[in-house]
């Protein structure tokens, strides 16, 4: 499932984003569920948020280096960044994806 | 009944324990940097696809796959050819934290699914995981990564696998993570030393359950055709 937003947002940066699970697992239900509310409300119209099930695609895991699920990669904009767990710390995941949060 | 076991085709160790390693078992290699654990276990891998038709998987923790192929060039090994004739595979799994951050509960399970992979695509029956304790470098919750580990050692054995895994020698323990407490099956230490100016290897099988074995202290050789393991016991020598 991929969730795109086709404007891009005020400062025009694109942030692409790439979650990667393996199975729907509550694990990994948990962390779309963070970061689409943690893009919905920080990052809205300027996200995309592509889902990678290694049960499905295991040979995708070495593209990245995953060794942990969830693992969240910031793809866009540069550096790629990583984050793994299941991104229930809201502060962490913005510090993380070095977010500067909307409000 | 011995144990069944499967042969590592590197000279002197299949004698001093009496064929091998255990079959389907994991075992542990332990040594310092530049002992001889990396090649010890690319040898097990290499002789496995030339001499005993049993493709390998090796899992690189630190080493690129161009350092691997390069290292062991010199010794005749074309490790590019063997992964050719999909007699060995190769992945890097790289751990590094500077670009990680980790918040809330994970699993290795990628890691599972890489290996998995990795074993399935050429029907390996061998596996060398090179120094998995870099997972501790990379991973700050180690009561997570403990657990997985645990839940790795009973995987490779679910799989069917002969597996080496290697470690750095520690100081108060064995290894610097303690991995002797999850691989109780076979466990062999790897030692250089140097004094004055003559540098001697030696290999000890420190643990090997339900198989006789040769408890001492084996000197062994590193040079162009690999390891050697010198059958005559350190203590004979002296």
């Amino acid at each position: 499932m991929t969730d795109t937003e086709k404007t891009a947002g005020e400062n025009g940066e694109k942030w692409i984003l790439r979650l990667y699970v393996a199975g729907q697992t509550p694990k990994s239900l948990a962390a779309f569920a963070s970061i689409k509310r943690i893009c919905e409300e920080h990052l809205a119209g300027r996200y995309e948020i592509e889902v990678i099930d290694l049960l499905e695609h295991p040979q995708l895991a070495r593209g990245d280096q995953i060794f942990a699920v969830p693992t969240l990669v910031r793809k866009l904009p540069p550096p790629l960044r990583k984050i793994i767990g299941d991104l229930s710390n809201t502060e962490k995941v913005l510090v993380g994806l070095d977010v500067q949060p909307s409000r | 009944i011995e144990l069944p076991k499967s042969p590592t085709g590197i000279r002197g160790l299949d004698e001093i324990t009496l064929g091998g390693l255990p079959r389907g078992r994991t075992s542990l290699v332990v040594g310092k940097a530049g002992s001889g654990k990396t090649l010890l276990g690319m040898e097990f891998l290499v002789h496995g696809a030339l001499d005993f038709g049993e493709p390998g998987v090796f899992i690189s923790f630190e080493e690129t796959p161009g350092d691997l192929v390069e290292n062991v060039a010199s010794l005749g090994y074309d490790l590019n050819d063997l992964q050719e004739r999909n007699l060995l595979a190769i992945d890097h799994v790289e751990v590094s934290r500077s670009d990680i951050i980790e918040t809330g509960e994970f699993d290795l399970e990628a890691l599972f699914i890489r290996l998995n992979y990795a074993i399935d695509s050429i029907g390996a029956k061998r596996i060398v995981l090179d120094t998995i304790e870099s997972l501790f470098s990379g991973i700050a919750n180690t009561g997570i990564l403990r657990a997985e580990l645990r839940r790795l050692f009973f995987w490779l054995k679910d799989k069917g696998v002969t597996a080496v895994v290697t470690g750095e020698s520690g100081g108060t323990t064995m290894t610097r993570h303690g991995l002797e407490e999850y691989i109780s099956d076979c466990v062999i230490l790897l030692d250089h030393r140097v004094d004055d100016q003559i540098s001697t290897r030696r290999l000890r099988v420190v643990k090997y359950r339900g198989s006789v074995h040769g408890t001492n202290e084996y000197p062994f050789l590193i040079d162009e055709d690999g390891i050697s393991v010198l059958p005559i016991t350190s203590t004979g020598l002296s």
